[in-house]
C-alpha cells in the first residue's frame, strides 16, 4: 500500500513521507498490527509505501489504512484515501517488482530506486520485521531488477546530457583514463560534464578561463592545472576532450586552428563538446576527420531519443517481472511446511517398509515372530530418532529467514517433488 | 584441393581466429560480421558439386599444405580486419550523422577497433607474405618458374601491395582511423572477390584447374 507520485503531489508525499529516525519504530508499530506478520517501509521523496506480509489481505488493507492515517496530512488535496493504491498477492508482487526494476520511476530506468529499497530492505531487516516471505520477495525484487538491467536496454542508454556526452567519448575512445580534458570556460553546464567525465575515469584535466584567477579557482575545485587562456592553443594538442563553455560572443576555436591541431596530434580523435551560450567552436570541425563535434542541442537530441528507446524497452522488462511473478508465486505456494514434514516421513517410511521386506524375504528367513516385532520396533523407532531434529527445526516458531531455504533443501535432497 | 574444401577450409579457419580473438577481447558483436559470412561461404562450399578430383601426383609436396595453410590463415586474419574495419566505419558514420540506433550499442569505441585493425595487419600481413613464398617456392618446384604472371599471383600481388602500403603507412606515416579502414575493406574485397570469382573471370592454373 502506498502513494507515488503519480497518485499524489509532492506536497502530500512530504507530509506522509516517514522519517528515518523514527523509521524502525514505525516499521515494529506496523508489525504490531494485529493481521500483519512481516513489514518493510518504502519512503523516497517520490513514494512512500508500505509492504507487509499478511494471511488475510483485506483486513490487513483497513489497519494499514489506518496506520498510515496516523502520519501527518497537509491541508486540502482531498484526503489521504484518494492518494492511495492498494495491492495484494500478485498484483503486490508484481508492483514492487515493478519499483525495483525502476519501470515505475519518474525517468523510467534510472538506478537510483534500486539503492533505496536496498536501503529500506536492509532497515526493516534491523528493525528485525522482515521474516521468510518479505526475504524472499526483496531478494527477487533486487534479481529482477539486475535482469531488466542487462538483459534489456532500459538503463544502459544515457538521458541526461552529461551522461550522453560521457557515453559518447566511450564510443570514440577505448578507455578514458588515459585521456585529458580540456575545459574552457566557467559555465556551469561545463563544470557538470566535466565532473561526469572524471567520474567515468578521466584523471587529467586543464582548465581555462578569460581571467585566469578563475581558472585557478575552478582548477582547485576539479582537481586540474590551471592554464592561462592565452596559452590554451598551444596546449590542445594535449587534450583529447575539449568542453567549450564561456558566453563569449565570437567563436573560439576555427576549423583552420583545430586542424592544424589533429595535424601535430597525428589526427589522434578529439571530441569536442560545445556548451557555450553562443558556438564556442567552429561547426565545421565536425567535418574534420577524427574530430566531432557536439552541441547543446545535438547532446539534449540525443538524450531525448534514448529516453524514447528507454520506453521501447519496458515491454521486455515488464515480461521479466512476469516470468518472476509467477515464479514467486510458485515458490509461496510450496512454501507451506507441514506437507514437507509428511512427505519427509512418507518417504523415510517406504524406504524402511521396503528393505524390510527385502530382508526379511532373505537373509532374515528364519527370525520368529517375536524377533521380527523387535526388528520393525528398532528401525520405526531410528527413522523417528533420525528425523527427529531437522523436524523440531522445521517446527519451531519464531522469523526464522532461512526456513524456506531448509524446506527447499529438504526438497531437493530427499526427492520430495510434486508427485 | 577441391574448391569446396577450400571454402570449408578457409571458413574454418575464419570462425576459430575469430573465436581465439573473441576470447581475449571480448568482442561478440565482430560475431555478426563474421557469422553470416562464413554462413554464406559454407553455403557456396555446399553449392559445389562434390566430384572427386585427384590431386596430381606433382602436386604432392610439402609446399602445398604450407602455401595453402599460411595463404589461408593471412587472408583470414584479413577477413577479420575487414570485419573490424566495417564497425568502424558504421560507428563513425553514427557519430558523424549523430544519430544512435540501439543496434550500435555494443560496438566497441572507434579507438579498440582501430587498434584491432593494426593488430590484425600485423599478423596478417606476415602470414600473406609467407603464404606468397611458398605458394611462389612450390610454383618454382612444379612449374619451373617462381613467377608466372598468373593471374593467381597478379592478385595476390596486389593485395600485397595494397597491405603492405597500409601497414607501411600506420607504421610510418601514422594512416589511422577512416582511411585504414576502407583500405583495409577495399583489399579485403579483392581477395574475396578473386578467390570467390577469379577463376572463372581469368582460368590460371591454380585453385581447382591443374593441368
Amino acid at each position: 500500500m502506498g502513494l507515488n507520485h503519480r497518485t499524489a503531489p509532492v506536497e502530500v508525499r512530504e507530509k506522509v513521507a516517514f522519517e528515518s529516525s523514527l523509521l524502525a519504530d514505525s516499521l515494529k508499530r506496523v508489525c504490531s498490527l494485529p493481521s500483519i506478520q512481516e513489514g518493510v517501509i518504502v519512503s523516497t521523496c517520490n513514494r512512500v509505501e508500505v509492504i507487509v506480509a499478511a494471511s488475510d489481505g483485506e483486513t490487513a488493507a483497513r489497519e494499514l489504512k489506518g496506520f498510515l492515517a496516523e502520519q501527518e496530512y497537509p491541508e486540502g488535496h482531498g484526503g489521504l484515501d484518494s492518494h492511495l493504491y492498494t495491492y495484494t498477492a500478485d498484483a503486490a508482487v508484481r508492483h514492487l517488482f515493478r519499483v525495483a526494476a525502476s519501470l515505475d520511476s519518474m525517468v523510467v530506468g534510472e538506478p537510483q530506486i534500486l539503492g533505496q529499497i536496498k536501503d529500506y530492505y536492509f532497515a526493516a531487516h534491523e528493525a528485525g520485521t522482515v521474516g521468510t516471505i518479505l526475504h524472499r520477495l526483496f531478494h527477487r525484487s533486487f534479481t529482477v531488477a539486475k535482469r531488466v538491467r542487462t538483459e534489456t536496454g532500459i538503463a544502459s542508454r544515457a538521458v541526461s546530457v552529461s551522461s550522453v556526452a560521457v557515453d559518447l567519448a566511450r564510443r570514440i575512445f577505448d578507455r578514458l583514463d588515459d585521456k585529458t580534458v580540456m575545459l574552457i570556460g566557467a559555465g556551469k553546464m561545463g563544470g557538470l560534464v566535466a565532473r561526469h567525465l572524471q567520474g567515468s575515469g578521466v584523471s587529467s584535466l586543464m582548465v581555462t578561463n578569460r581571467t585566469f584567477e578563475r581558472a585557478v579557482e575552478l582548477a582547485a575545485e576539479f582537481r586540474g592545472n590551471p592554464i592561462r587562456f592565452e596559452d590554451y592553443p598551444r596546449y590542445l594538442t594535449l587534450a583529447d576532450l575539449i568542453i567549450g563553455c564561456t558566453s563569449a560572443p565570437e567563436m573560439l576555436l576555427e576549423r583552420e586552428s583545430v586542424e592544424r591541431v589533429l595535424k601535430e596530434r597525428k589526427r589522434k580523435a578529439m571530441f569536442f563538446i560545445d556548451l557555450g551560450d553562443r558556438r564556442n567552436f567552429d561547426p565545421r570541425i565536425h567535418e574534420l576527420d577524427n574530430a566531432y563535434l557536439y552541441n547543446l542541442d545535438d547532446l539534449e537530441g540525443v538524450a531525448r531519443e534514448n529516453l524514447k528507446g528507454r520506453k521501447a524497452e519496458v515491454h521486455k522488462a515488464e515480461e521479466i517481472v512476469g516470468e518472476e511473478v509467477t515464479a514467486f508465486l510458485r515458490w509461496l505456494e510450496s512454501l507451506d511446511q507441514v506437507p514437507t514434514i509428511i512427505a519427509l516421513r512418507q518417504r523415510l517410511e517406504e524406504i524402511r517398509k521396503r528393505e524390510m521386506e527385502k530382508s526379511l524375504g532373505t537373509g532374515l528367513k528364519e527370525l520368529s515372530e517375536r524377533q521380527r516385532e523387535a526388528l520393525e520396533d528398532m528401525t520405526a523407532a531410528m527413522i523417528n530418532k533420525i528425523l527427529h531434529a531437522p523436524i523440531t527445526h522445521l517446527k519451531r516458531q519464531g522469523r526464522d529467514e532461512d526456513e524456506a531455504v531448509y524446506i527447499e533443501a529438504l526438497k531437493k535432497l530427499f526427492d520430495l517433488g510434486e508427485k | 584441393m577441391q574448391f569446396r574444401e577450400a571454402l570449408s577450409f578457409y571458413t574454418w579457419l575464419m570462425v576459430g581466429i575469430y573465436l581465439l580473438v573473441q576470447l581475449k577481447y571480448r568482442l561478440a558483436v565482430l560475431g555478426c560480421f563474421i557469422g553470416p559470412l562464413a554462413f554464406i561461404m559454407s553455403l557456396a562450399a555446399f553449392a559445389f558439386a562434390a566430384g572427386r578430383e585427384e590431386i596430381p601426383p606433382a602436386l604432392k609436396t610439402y609446399w602445398l599444405p604450407l602455401h595453402v595453410t599460411l595463404a589461408f590463415l593471412g587472408n583470414a586474419v584479413f577477413a577479420l580486419a575487414f570485419g573490424v574495419s566495417l564497425m568502424y566505419l558504421l560507428q563513425e558514420y553514427q557519430l558523424k550523422s549523430k544519430k544512435m540506433p540501439s543496434l550500435y550499442e555494443r560496438f566497441p569505441s572507434l579507438e579498440t577497433l582501430d587498434r584491432l585493425n593494426y593488430l590484425f595487419l600485423v599478423w596478417g600481413f606476415p602470414l600473406m607474405t609467407l603464404g606468397i613464398i611458398t605458394g611462389s617456392m612450390w610454383a618454382g618446384v612444379h612449374w619451373g618458374k617462381y613467377w608466372s604472371w598468373d593471374p593467381r599471383q597478379i592478385s595476390s600481388a596486389v593485395t600485397w601491395l595494397l597491405y603492405g602500403t597500409l601497414l607501411q603507412g600506420r607504421i610510418a606515416a601514422g594512416w589511422h582511423g577512416k582511411k585504414a579502414a576502407v583500405l583495409t575493406i577495399v583489399g579485403f574485397a579483392v581477395v574475396l572477390g578473386y578467390f570467390l570469382w577469379g577463376d572463372y573471370l581469368f582460368p590460371s592454373r591454380h585453385g581447382g584447374r591443374f593441368e
